[in-house]
This record gives C-alpha cells, sequence and structure tokens, in this order.
C-alpha cells in the first residue's frame, strides 16, 4: 500500500516536532509522518536514575550516550579539530534529549554578520522578522530568565517577560560579579529551558521528573493528544533519499527499516528535512538523481559548507582556601553576560560570557568511598577552590570549511562523515585577546590563574551547512527555509543558519520552526 | 568453598574479615537464583545504611540518623531489586558479610573496618573478586552516595547537590546558597 501523507518529517528533534506542533496547531487533522533514525528510548525511568546518580557500575556520567556519535563514525581535518563525538543525539526526540537548555536570543547584528564584517553570511532575514517566533520559542521551551539586563533592552520589546522567574545568582557567582563590575562587565542570569516542575536536582543530563525540555516530552504529547488523528511517528527509520519525480517536485522519502533490513518509501506533498547540521547536507548530497547531479539543492556546491561551530576559551583559577565550603549545587551556569556580544566587537570575533557550571567542586561521596575520616574531607573541602570563566566565541563560516561524506557506514545504516575546519589567523589572534581579557577578570577576583585555553570547536552549536540565502549562488534554501529549486522541500535545522552568533542556536531554530509552521500551513496545496 | 588469602595478593595490608568474606566469587554482579530479599536482609541493609551517617556525621535530623531519609532509601532499594540487573544477590551477600564482620569485630569496628581500613587493594585497584569487595563496591559505595545525595551534603554547607531533590521550584526560595 503506498504511504502518503501531507508532510513527511525526517528527524523527531525540537525542530522537527515544534514543525509538527504547529501544523497540527493550524489543523488538527493534517496527516504528519516523522521519520526518526534513532530508538525510542524511555525517559524518566527511577532505576536508571538512581544507577545515574550513584555511579552504578558502568553508568557513571552516562545518559543515552549509546546514541551520541562514536569514535571513528566521523573524522575531522583542517588546522582545527572538529569535535562531533558526543555533539549530537540520534533517537526520538533528538540532541535536546542531552542539552544543557541555554536559551538565548541572536541577536540584530547576527543577521547581518557579512555587511558588518565582510565575513561570514547575511541572514535573507532580519531579527523584527524573527521577533514574534522567539516569544513563541521561549513560551514553547519554557525558558526562565531575566529582563533587567540592558541588552534585553535593544531585543525584547517592553514589559515582556520571560515565560518563568530567572535562576538566582549563587554564592559563588556574586564573587566573579564583582570582577565582572570591576572590568565593566554587566552581569545577567542565564536563561535556561527548565520546565515545569523543575526541582534543580543538578542531574539534567538524566532529569527523573522530566522538568528540563526534552523533545521527547514534546513529541509524547503530540502521540497522546487524540484530537491528533494523522500523526505518527516512526523511529529506527533513517532516511536516505530524497525522492523526486522532476526536478522541482519532490514525492517522498526512502528509508530504511533498521528493524527488518528493509528499504521502503514514503510519500508526502511537503517533505521537511529536520536532521540536524550534519544529516540535512548529507541526505540531500545522497539524493543524485538524474535532475541533480551533485543531490538536491547542490548545483552551486553551498551543500555541506560554511561550517561554523563555537569555539570556546577557558580560563580557570584557583584560590587557595575554600572556607565558604563552596561545592556546585546546579548542573547549569546561572551567570552570564553579553557585554562583549555586540555589534561594536563582531569584527573581532564577539565572545558570551559565562561561569562554568561545575565548579568550584568536590567529590564528598567520592572521599567518603576512599576511607578519608570526616576531618580529613572538611579539611580538604576548605583547602582551597578553583572557578572558571568560560566563553563561547562566534567563528565565522568559511566556505572551505565543510563536511563531506565519508566511505562506511554509521550505526543508522548512514554514511560516515568528514568534517574539515581551519580557523583563521585572525579568530586565533582574536582568541588569545580575549583570553587575556578573561585571565584579568579571574586575576581580579584574586585567584591564580592556573589554565587559559582555547578548545576546538565543539560540534553541539554547529550551524550553516545548508544555509539561507536570497538566491540560489548564496544558499541552499530561500528565507522560506524552501530548498532552492524545489517547490515543496524544506529544511528546517540549525543548517540554515548563514552565521553562528555567539550564543546557543536552539532558541533561534525553535523560532524559525514555528516559522516554518506557519508559512506552511498558510501556503496549504 | 575453599578459603582464599586474595586479599594479601599484590598488597602489604590484609584483607578483614573472615573465610566467607574472602571467598572469592569473580567480578561481576552476583545472578539471583529465584530469591527476594527478605525482611531480615532488608533490616541489616537499613543498618549499614545508618552506619554511613553516624560514621560521618553528616545527618543532622534531630536523632542525628538516618530516620527522616528511610523513604528515599526505600525507594532506592525497591529500584535495585525490582529492575534488571538486580542486585538482589549482592544486597544478600552484603548482608552476610557485615554479619561475619561483626562476629569477628563487634558491631562498632566491624563497620569502621568496613568503611576505612578494609584492606582492600587499591593500588592499584582491581574489579571486586571476593564477597567483601562485593559489599564494598556493589552496596557500601552506592549507599554513600544515597547518603550524600539524600542530604548528607548539606552538613558539609551545601544547600542543593547533584541528585538531590528538594521540592518545586516555583516556592520562590533559592535552592541554592546566594549571597
Ligand atoms: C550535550 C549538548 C548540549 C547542548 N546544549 C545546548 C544548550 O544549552 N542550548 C542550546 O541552544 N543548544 C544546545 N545544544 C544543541 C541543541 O541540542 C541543538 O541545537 C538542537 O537539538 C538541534 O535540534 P534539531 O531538531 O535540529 O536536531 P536534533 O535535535 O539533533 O534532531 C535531529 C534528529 O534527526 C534524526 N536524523 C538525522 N538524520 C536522519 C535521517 N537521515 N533520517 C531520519 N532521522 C534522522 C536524528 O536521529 C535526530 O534525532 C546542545 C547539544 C548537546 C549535544
Amino acid at each position: 500500500m503506498k504511504q502518503e501523507y501531507e508532510y513527511v518529517i525526517v528527524g523527531s528533534g525540537v525542530a522537527g516536532s515544534t514543525v509538527a506542533k504547529r501544523l497540527l496547531e493550524h489543523n488538527r487533522s493534517a496527516s504528519i509522518l516523522i521519520l526518526e533514525a534513532g530508538p525510542q528510548v524511555e525517559a524518566k525511568i527511577r532505576r536508571f536514575w538512581w544507577d545515574y546518580v550513584v555511579h552504578a557500575n558502568g553508568v557513571e556520567h552516562k545518559a543515552y550516550d549509546f546514541t551520541c556519535d562514536q569514535p571513528g563514525e566521523s573524522t575531522s581535518s583542517g588546522n582545527t579539530r572538529f569535535l562531533v563525538e558526543g555533539s549530537r543525539v540520534m533517537m526520538y526526540g533528538g540532541s535536546t534529549v542531552h542539552w544543557g537548555g541555554w536559551c538565548l536570543r541572536f541577536k540584530p547584528e547576527d543577521f547581518k554578520l557579512l555587511s558588518n564584517t565582510g565575513d561570514g553570511g547575511d541572514w535573507p532575514i532580519s531579527y523584527e522578522d524573527l521577533d514574534p517566533y522567539y516569544y513563541q520559542a521561549e513560551d514553547h521551551l519554557s525558558v526562565c530568565g531575566d529582563i533587567d539586563e540592558s541588552w534585553n533592552k535593544l531585543m525584547r520589546k517592553p514589559n515582556t517577560p520571560y515565560p518563568r522567574p530567572p535562576f538566582w545568582w549563587t554564592a559563588p557567582d556574586e564573587e566573579m560579579i564583582k570582577a565582572f563590575k570591576k572590568n565593566n562587565i554587566e552581569p545577567g542570569k542565564m536563561p535556561v529551558a527548565r520546565y515545569r516542575k523543575c526541582m534543580t536536582t543538578g542531574t539534567c543530563k538524566y532529569c527523573p521528573l522530566g522538568s528540563r525540555f526534552s523533545g521527547q516530552l514534546v513529541l509524547d504529547e503530540l502521540l497522546a493528544d487524540r484530537r491528533n488523528l494523522n500523526f505518527k511517528v516512526i523511529g529506527s527509520a533513517p532516511a536516505t533519499q530524497v525522492l523526486v519525480d522532476s526536478k522541482k517536485r519532490i514525492t517522498g522519502v526512502e528509508y530504511l527499516d533498521l528493524t527488518t533490513g528493509e528499504t521502503k518509501q514514503v510519500f508526502g506533498g511537503t517533505v521537511v528535512v529536520c536532521s540536524g547540521t550534519y544529516e540535512s547536507p548529507k541526505l540531500l548530497m545522497l539524493s543524485r538523481n538524474q535532475y541533480w547531479d551533485n543531490g538536491i539543492g547542490n548545483d552551486h556546491d553551498l551543500l555541506g559548507r560554511y561550517l561554523v561551530s563555537h569555539s570556546m576559551l577557558k580560563v580557570r583559577g584557583q584560590l587557595d582556601q575554600n572556607k565558604e565550603r563552596w561545592f556546585a549545587e546546579y548542573d547549569f551556569p546561572s551567570l552570564m553576560s553579553r557585554t562583549y556580544d555586540t555589534e561594536e566587537y563582531q569584527k573581532k570575533n564577539k565572545i558570551f560570557l559565562f561561569k562554568n557550571r561545575a565548579l568550584p567542586d568536590i567529590d564528598l561521596a567520592g572521599l567518603m568511598i576512599a576511607g578519608l575520616s570526616r576531618k580529613e574531607i572538611d579539611k580538604q573541602l576548605t583547602a582551597s577552590r578553583q572557578q572558571e570563566l568560560q566563553a563561547f566565541m562566534e567563528e565565522k563560516g568559511d566556505k572551505d570549511n565543510r563536511i563531506t561524506l565519508a566511505n562506511g557506514k554509521n550505526r543508522f545504516g548512514l554514511p560516515k562523515m568528514k568534517a574539515h575546519f581551519d580557523r583563521t589567523p585572525d579568530a586565533q589572534k582574536n582568541g588569545d585577546n580575549w583570553l587575556k581579557l578573561m585571565e584579568k577578570v579571574v586575576a581580579d577576583m584574586g585567584y591564580k590563574v592556573i589554565k587559559s585555553e582555547i578548545q576546538d570547536p565543539g560540534g553541539h552549536h554547529s550551524t550553516g551547512t545548508c544555509r539561507m540565502g536570497r538566491n540560489p549562488e548564496e544558499g541552499v534554501t530561500d528565507a522560506d527555509l524552501r530548498v532552492f529549486g524545489t517547490d515543496n522541500l524544506y529544511v528546517c535545522s540549525n543548517a540554515v543558519f548563514p552565521s553562528g552568533a555567539a550564543v546557543n542556536p536552539t532558541l533561534t531554530l525553535t523560532a524559525l520552526a514555528f516559522r516554518l509552521g506557519d508559512h506552511l500551513a498558510k501556503n496549504r496545496p | 568453598m575453599a578459603d582464599s588469602d586474595a586479599g594479601k595478593k599484590g598488597t602489604g595490608e590484609v584483607m578483614i574479615g573472615g573465610p566467607f568474606s574472602h571467598q572469592e566469587i569473580g567480578a561481576s554482579l552476583l545472578p539471583r537464583e529465584g530469591q527476594n530479599l527478605t525482611q531480615i536482609e532488608r533490616d541489616k541493609l537499613w543498618r549499614i545504611f545508618q552506619q554511613i551517617g553516624y560514621f560521618w556525621d553528616d545527618l543532622h535530623s534531630s536523632a542525628k540518623d538516618s530516620a527522616n531519609l528511610k523513604s528515599t532509601w526505600l525507594e532506592f532499594i525497591e529500584a535495585k531489586t525490582t529492575c534488571e540487573p538486580t542486585y538482589v544477590a549482592e544486597y544478600s551477600n552484603a548482608a552476610s558479610v557485615v554479619d561475619e564482620l561483626i562476629e569477628l569485630y563487634g558491631e562498632k569496628k566491624a563497620f569502621a573496618l568496613l568503611f576505612q581500613n578494609n584492606g582492600i587493594p587499591k593500588n592499584p585497584p582491581r574489579p571486586p573478586l571476593t564477597r567483601l569487595e562485593h559489599a564494598k563496591k556493589y552496596v557500601v559505595d552506592e549507599f554513600i552516595r544515597v547518603n550524600v545525595v539524600a542530604s548528607g551534603f548539606k552538613s558539609f554547607g551545601g544547600k542543593n547537590y547533584s541528585g538531590y531533590l528538594g521540592g518545586s521550584r516555583y516556592n520562590l526560595k533559592p535552592r541554592v546558597r546566594v549571597e
């Protein structure tokens, strides 16, 4: 039997589920299929959570890790290693099952990176186009934040608080705040997607309550809602090819049923690729046919190019006492600053500052297990502490930084991948300068700087492999996220971002997904 | 089954306990052989948990013991004994190991030795081979973590800790130390 749907969505992460949610809000009987490469893994299992908390044999620090990229599934070339391992989750619900939940808007200047600096890309839409959708995204993700900070005045309309109040600064934050102020850095409270009944247990990687936003919860709710008569998710079903019957007309998707090994096809009026920054371009590259020699949307050799992610800057300091007995109490940072995340610093690879969430720290139970007495533990606890100032540095898109298909298959039957990334000498120099500034802040806290480094870009925030453009020479998709040269194929992913800004991408992605849902509903054939 | 001097291998220290504790049983989790945890065993396990609180003096309930955490601890035991891989056989083993230690050293000393000077090889560490090592790794060490995350950390100064479930976020009181 021919499987036909109005919409076939490839990927069940926050992008896919948000598009589906919005389409269903417009029309409860819309027929929608989500194909998901990864398995469905149960959440909120008390036993797993306890094993996680007590570091039971083999479970310590692990949650869903088997669905993350494993060593050997991708390679990296270029002067800077691009870290793919552990940077996404391939399962029902996608990477937000594993994410930190930091939710920051891009700033107006982020949409004009090329115009402002001569590097990277401009978006074919502006901040104002996305503004109404940012509010909806904040609501959907349940963002806790503060509106008093000066940068909010540039980005938010008056009297538009976040849906939830912010998390308080912790006592160790205050020490860094004083040093911030000394250096004219404005402190802010980190907006995070903590949800419903968050009890701040500090095990956010595996929440026993489902209190941190996760794509899984949205899918569960959409599936459980009996009004959504024609909504379906198929797991363990990696899409391997987008099907066409002419250059412009997409007819559906071919996928592998991992449970039987069979290749199957589904047909859809509209296909939306929501497979993340790596798999979205890979799927289009794989979709070679008589009309598209190099893959769909790749007539100008743009698929996979302009790969960007944040480079993380870290400056750690040590103090030779901890009489306050501080240790980490949240599993997310509460202190941040966007003082250097402005148009003025865009040319200098602007940065977004925040305090390391895990410091100061001590493994009290570990010391007890090792047999230390109460007195010895108290002595260790009060002897010293470390704090760390961290930052994401904006990297600007370069055409030669790209992902390509590699030989061999990963666990999901999808081709392995190669990432190439060169950091420009300019970015390296700017990074070194930012480190000096950060070292000064740490020194002003009265700490001795013991580590100062620029890390390799982590793939968690990778963007730019199917970027939006004003025309097919500039981008893979247009301003509505439709793949140039097609009538009914869309990409909704961080892949479409022409610039990665200095902050985390998912709030902006969620805003784009709502916008796409509205666009598709409005233009229903 | 043969007594073993596993505790002496490669270390200067002698492992505490008698023949039962020293018996080698392989490193992997003991399989459940159809048995369920008895109330007697549960009581003995609870005693281990209580002794952790006394030994490190970290649970400041009025009685200075672990009583306030009993429901948390019971939920932990329930999760560990009703889901795979089940710890029933490990719990049964630990109860018997502690019985032997108490018989040999008396209650107070038995727990002090078990927690601190047990003679289990540390340098280099090795997988748990004997009954004593199983009891330490699969039971005592995990109970210590439950003790700390369930409230014990508070006596070290904190208000929140990784794993601590402390009530609704919307009570407007910060769940962590603030200035
Ligand atoms: C550890 C970690 C921490 C993070 N922290 C933050 C943070 O604090 N703030 C923030 O903004 N962002 C954060 N991120 C990034 C965030 O998770 C991503 O931006 C977001 O999840 C992207 O959503 P997505 O739906 O595009 O992709 P994903 O959530 O990755 O979902 C894509 C889905 O598509 C599926 N798929 C891929 N290929 C195919 C195929 N061919 N066929 C079928 N299905 C396919 C995948 O299996 C996956 O489930 C973090 C990421 C990680 C890994």
